[in-house]
């Protein structure tokens, strides 16, 4: 069966980013999701490629996010303590 | 704007804005060392589980790399042979495919021997690195 419509985006270059940066299982999840893509769309199944093509975005945004988060909140409170301890001369023992 | 709209935007201009990105990382990471004591980002897997994940020692590899370390470069994150030119394949197939001239390159990454590869390496190496602690 041929396919009339252009394939959707994998987000394929996203989802491999996601999980070198992010260190989060999700990413390898937006991965599979990327690859499912462009099989569905050869196969004809233009609407499954679509559908993996939405959650591939959806998961690659989620690690995105989770990982900005925990980074943000692990800066609020560990690196304000550091600076903390460095202003007021405290050594800090490794 | 959709997301659809933002991502396809922001693929637009990536192709201008690597290089970039690439080359300010490695001035940052010149002056940052990420073993100081000071240095605030940390993989957000091991603050939180106290276990390395598959990207750990990441900033310690650009830090050693941009020093011209390269063997210690790759002591920090054995996995970086395999991800690194994964990622590199993806992106210049993605991003940088003028007049179609990467297209099995565009085929050879998607396809499922190859990612399926990738995804049972990723674990293993995760597994094994917390087990040997390297």
């Amino acid at each position: 069966m041929e396919n009339q419509q252009p394939k959707p985006n994998d987000y394929l270059v996203w989802s491999i980013l996601t999980t070198l940066f992010c260190c989060l299982p999700i990413g390898i999840a937006a991965i599979v999701y990327s690859a499912k893509v462009g099989s569905l769309y050869n196969a004809g199944d233009y609407q499954g490629a679509c559908k993996a093509s939405a959650t591939a975005k959806t998961l690659v945004l989620v690690t995105a996010a989770v990982g900005l988060i925990s980074h943000i909140i692990y800066f609020a409170v560990v690196g304000a303590a550091g600076i903390m301890a460095i202003m007021s001369d405290n050594v800090i023992v490794p | 704007m959709t997301l659809t709209t933002v991502f396809k935007r922001v693929n637009a201009i990536m192709p201008y804005l690597l290089p970039v990105l690439i080359i300010a990382a490695g001035i940052v990471y010149y002056y940052i060392d990420p073993q100081s004591d000071i240095h605030p980002i940390q993989c957000s897997w091991r603050l939180w589980t106290g276990t390395s994940c598959p990207s750990c020692g990441g900033q310690r590899a650009l830090h050693a790399l941009v020093h011209g370390q390269w063997a210690e470069a790759w002591h920090y994150n054995l996995f970086f042979v395999v991800s690194i030119p994964y990622a590199l394949a993806a992106i210049a197939s993605t991003w940088y495919n003028y007049h179609h001239r990467l297209d099995w390159l565009h085929r050879a990454v998607r396809h499922p021997a190859v990612y399926w590869t990738y995804v049972v390496q990723f674990f293993v190496w995760w597994v094994v690195r917390n087990v040997l602690e390297i």
